[in-house]
């Protein structure tokens, strides 16, 4: 009996001492009661009634629980926040800011970053923060090869996948090469969307991935121009003699990734791309997909990343914020997030660090046919330095607009 | 006399600052920012200079000359259709059918109209659902039927959606011109009706409807909700090109961005000098022409074509916006089907919640911006000089520019303005930056009948000892309650479709319908779509059939007013 309490102790101090809460039991206290009555401005984006409803839900949580409301500002572009920070940050004003909580990862927290716009470090005095994986490296502390320092918040996990139809397509392609070849058997019939939007510059990424000589530079910033002609030239070759089998000859491509999923269901592609392993599941829930819709990933892995939240540096209600943060974490949050009924959303937990009655709820989930099981979805992929991106876009256009 | 020359100056003084103000300072500040913008990302390729890097955007003249191209050609047709629906049938629009759709069709916003065209006309639309259903054939064609490279269906999509304006503003200024007295005479000399219209109306009918055209082309030339839905994508008009760097998670584009708002008002201003251009050439070799008085038959042949064109345009756009309704009540509806597999409520269902908190905000927004726009623009007539030119041609001019100006180009820069005074977020700020895009359109429709009010009334009323304001609210506010009611309508509609000054302005904190249509439909579910286009569509077409019936109904037992107003 003394060992097991030892042990315990010495875990608990384990976990701290991982961990390191920069706000002790009654610190947290403190915000919780400051939080009430708050009003917490979530920007996120609006474009998935899913998510929409999910958030809707946290907001009903928040209400319930720590009295507190959640209003949700739909966005049609999480940039939309960003510019919104900035210009309120170039007008001077500190406090008191329009937005105090965004659903953000990527390039748009690398430029918040960049410029100081983000408040925290908070990550660590969350009290659900003991469920995360937080060590060096993990991707809850790397947003895009960024350093996430304890400035945002994880809150799920996506998944670069691929939708198709079982119906019409019996063997996925398991390889960007092969994604090519096949398009040349089946022309008009792939597209990805416009690079502008970052579903289509993930498909960029992706191709690079897979036909760099070594991955591994993508994990730092570009260099120069001619080191970036110099490592993409095979990738733009590939691309080249995939283009004219592309889906209106490689002249048109659509928005986002909303509008290719709307084509792909009009029957005008036979794939569409998401970030959301449940992307399929909810389709035919919704009512949107054939019943014969699945996703699936390349045999040698997707990109992957987390979704974040993160609190600006100005944020009028700073507390709400950070207690809905916090909440996001909780396991039985993230049990409905991961539930395909509600979200069908992966859960961003470490589930090794939950007791054995949390983990269970996630055991339980009900699953249905068109839901990859988690290790479905294979390898996980280090999303590239942004530098790579930007270059990635730029010389896209360069070729390709005219 | 002197008190009134004093007061009408003061109410345009106050007017160019309430309207004109917050565009100078949003462009200023737009201005500011693109000199003022520090240069990080010094990577190699990368430029700091805003210039330097907004030219050095690939298709970048592309996107120019299609945006050149699709506004001036979506112009010129909508135009062309308008004015010969209008001649052919001046007197019987009012009365039939054709009223209904055209009020509906103008009710509707743009993005509305839009989508429902995509509806109809894409490759898997529903034209091509009636032709495989009929040919059997499997998949959509890969052929482009929308975002053509050359813009056609963005034109086909502004042309369905401004002729109804512009059949609607002819309409109110034909009444200006002694049409039938006109058309006798021509034709006692031998020229057939379309001659006549050619030759003498419309020459007469051009300089009542200059602004309202232009506002239609400056509209075509800059405008991001159609061309987004229905341009050419790759590259797309200058636009929406615009938008892409405004909205890039990159905020060094944002200076370039900003320089690429001011050369999209400079383009504007270069067709608005080209149209002025021609006019002159038109004018004088008009001139010309007419002293030649040959009595061409061609203009007979190709009226009745066209009339039977323009009523295509319309039942198209029609058509398209009850696929939208039709849209929103199908659970089911995929391809190849031509009919909904089945119908529901659900989508109504489930976004009714998140719709309602949301339309009575708009209505309160639409509402409060329309009547201080009406009680402007009746202080502004009641006040303003007529014989003066400047008042009769520039001021209103003046007034419009805000209809000029790319939104996106001077809206980032007039939050920061904003923000530094604290009305960001407010709904004061809210409702003046829509008062900017209300009151013109308020303007331009009370302007007529304001203008040609009978002078004698109020010459008699003031020999009878009536005062300025009881002759206002007793005489000329009864007469033209229809201007009021349609100045209310056309307001409410405008108010209700603003999407990014609600969205800049309310800083997040203020929804309306639109700001949450549009996130919406950033989604991918065509349901919701329908559902999202048919509201934003029946919203505005409500204030329409209200105004349009409550005139009728205090007009009801008043025929003899109906003549004066007119």
């Amino acid at each position: 009996m003394r060992n097991l309490i030892r042990i315990c102790l010495i875990s608990v101090s384990l976990i701290f001492s991982v961990t390191a809460p920069l706000l002790s039991a009654t610190d947290w206290q403190s915000v919780v009661d400051k939080s009430r009555g708050q009003t917490v401005y979530w920007n996120a984006w609006g474009g998935d009634t899913r998510t929409n409803e999910f958030i809707g839900w946290v907001g009903a949580q928040a209400k319930t629980r720590y009295g507190l409301n959640i209003k949700h500002v739909k966005l049609t572009d999480t940039a939309e926040a960003v510019s919104r920070v900035l210009s309120e940050k170039a007008a001077g004003r500190n406090s008191n800011g329009s937005i105090d909580l965004i659903w953000i990862n990527g390039p748009n927290f690398f430029s918040m970053k960049r410029e100081n716009l983000l408040f925290g470090p908070f990550v660590a005095d969350l009290p659900n923060a003991k469920f995360l994986d937080l060590s060096q490296g993990s991707p809850n502390t790397v947003d895009f090869t960024e350093p996430v320092e304890g400035l945002e918040s994880p809150w799920r996990l996506a998944k670069f996948v691929l939708i198709y139809d079982q119906a019409r397509i019996k063997e996925p392609p398991t390889s960007m090469l092969k994604l090519g070849k096949w398009a040349s058997h089946n022309p008009g019939r792939l597209t990805h969307p416009d690079p502008s939007n970052f579903m289509g510059a993930t498909f960029l990424k992706q191709a690079l991935l897979e036909l760099v000589s070594d991955a591994s530079i993508l994990q730092y910033p570009v260099e120069s121009e001619k080191q970036f002609l110099l490592e993409t030239a095979v990738l733009w070759d590939w691309y080249d003699d995939m283009r004219p089998n592309l889906w209106r000859k490689g002249n048109s491509f659509p928005e986002n990734e909303s509008v290719q999923k709307q084509l792909f269901n009009d029957g005008e592609l036979d794939f569409a791309m998401s970030f959301d392993p449940a992307v399929a599941a909810a389709g035919i829930e919704e009512g949107l997909f054939s019943k014969t819709t699945r996703v699936f990933v390349f045999e040698n892995g997707t990109l992957g990343n987390v979704s974040f939240v993160a609190i600006p540096f100005n944020a009028a209600n700073k507390d709400g914020a950070m207690v809905v943060a916090n909440l996001l974490l909780e396991p039985k949050v993230q049990a409905r997030m991961q539930n395909i009924e509600f979200l069908g959303s992966f859960t961003v937990l470490d589930l090794q660090k939950l007791d054995s009655e949390s983990r269970e709820i996630f055991d339980l989930l009900p699953s249905t046919p068109a839901l990859p099981k988690i290790e479905d979805l294979g390898q996980t992929l280090l999303e590239p330095h942004s530098s790579w991106m930007t270059f990635l876009t730029q010389e896209w256009a360069k070729r390709y607009t005219r | 006399m002197r008190f009134a020359f004093n007061l009408g100056n003061a109410v345009q003084i106050f007017v160019f600052v309430a309207i004109l103000g917050p565009i100078f300072l949003g462009l200023f500040q737009n201005v500011v920012s693109v000199f003022g913008q520090k240069a990080y990302l010094d990577i190699a390729g990368l430029s700091a200079n805003p210039l330097h890097t907004l030219l050095s955007v690939p298709g970048l003249s592309t996107a120019v000359l299609t945006s050149l191209s699709t506004g001036i050609l979506a112009t010129v047709i909508s135009l062309w259709l308008a004015l010969i629906f209008c001649i052919i049938f001046l007197q019987k629009i009012v009365k039939s059918g054709k009223l209904a759709m055209i009020t509906m069709l103008l009710s509707a916003p743009h993005v509305a109209v839009a989508i429902g065209l995509t509806f109809l006309i894409a490759p898997s639309g529903w034209v091509f659902r009636l032709i495989a259903s009929i040919s059997n054939f499997e998949n959509p064609p890969d052929i482009f039927t929308i975002n053509d490279p050359f813009g056609v269906s963005l034109i086909a999509g502004l042309v369905v959606k401004e002729v109804p304006f512009l059949i609607f503003v002819i309409i109110a200024s034909i009444t200006q011109i002694p049409v039938k007295s006109y058309l006798c005479e021509a034709r006692a000399l031998g020229y057939d009706l379309a001659n006549c219209w050619i030759r003498i109306i419309i020459p007469q009918i051009w300089p009542l409807i200059r602004l309202p055209a232009f506002v239609v082309l400056a509209y075509s030339l800059a405008n991001v909700e159609m061309a987004v839905v229905l341009g050419p994508t790759n590259p797309p008009v200058l636009s929406v090109l615009l938008m892409r760097m405004f909205l890039s998670p990159d905020v060094t584009l944002l200076a370039p961005a900003s320089v690429g708002a001011l050369l999209q008002i400079l383009l504007v201003l270069f067709v608005f000098l080209v149209f002025y251009l021609l006019e002159v050439l038109f004018r004088f070799f008009g001139k010309i022409w007419l002293c030649i008085g040959n009595r061409s038959a061609i203009f007979g042949i190709i009226f009745p074509w066209t009339v039977q064109f323009s009523f295509c345009v319309m039942l198209l756009g029609c058509f398209s916006l009850f696929l939208s309704v039709v849209w929103s009540f199908s659970s089911h509806w995929r391809w190849p089907s031509v009919f909904p597999e089945a119908l529901s409520f659900q989508t109504w269902i489930k976004l009714a919640p998140n719709l309602v908190l949301f339309l009575g905000d708009s209505i309160l927004i639409a509402s409060l911006t329309t009547l201080s726009a009406i009680i402007i623009a009746i202080a502004w007539f009641q006040t303003e000089k007529r014989d003066n030119a400047m008042d009769g041609k520039l001021l209103p001019f003046a007034i419009c520019i805000p209809l000029f100006i790319p939104q996106i180009g001077f809206l980032f820069g007039l939050n920061s303005v904003f923000l530094k005074t604290g009305l960001s977020g407010s709904w004061f700020a809210v409702i003046w930056c829509h008062l900017l895009y209300v009151f013109p359109y308020v303007f331009i429709v009370m302007a007529n009948p304001w203008r040609s009010l009978d002078p004698r009334i109020s010459k008699s009323a003031s020999a009878l000892g009536v005062g300025p304001l009881k002759q206002l609210l007793f005489l000329k506010m009864p007469i033209l309650i229809p201007s009021i009611l349609a100045a209310s309508a056309i307001g409410i509609s405008v108010s209700i479709a603003q999407f990014l000054p609600t969205l800049f302005v309310g800083a997040g904190r203020i929804s309306t319908l639109t700001t949450e249509v549009i996130a919406l439909s950033y989604g991918s579910d065509r349901r919701i779509l329908g559902v999202v286009a048919t509201l934003q569509a029946l919203v505005p077409w409500i204030a329409y059939a209200g105004a349009f019936f409550i005139s009728r109904y205090i007009y009801n037992n008043r025929s003899g007013l109906v003549g004066i107003s007119q």
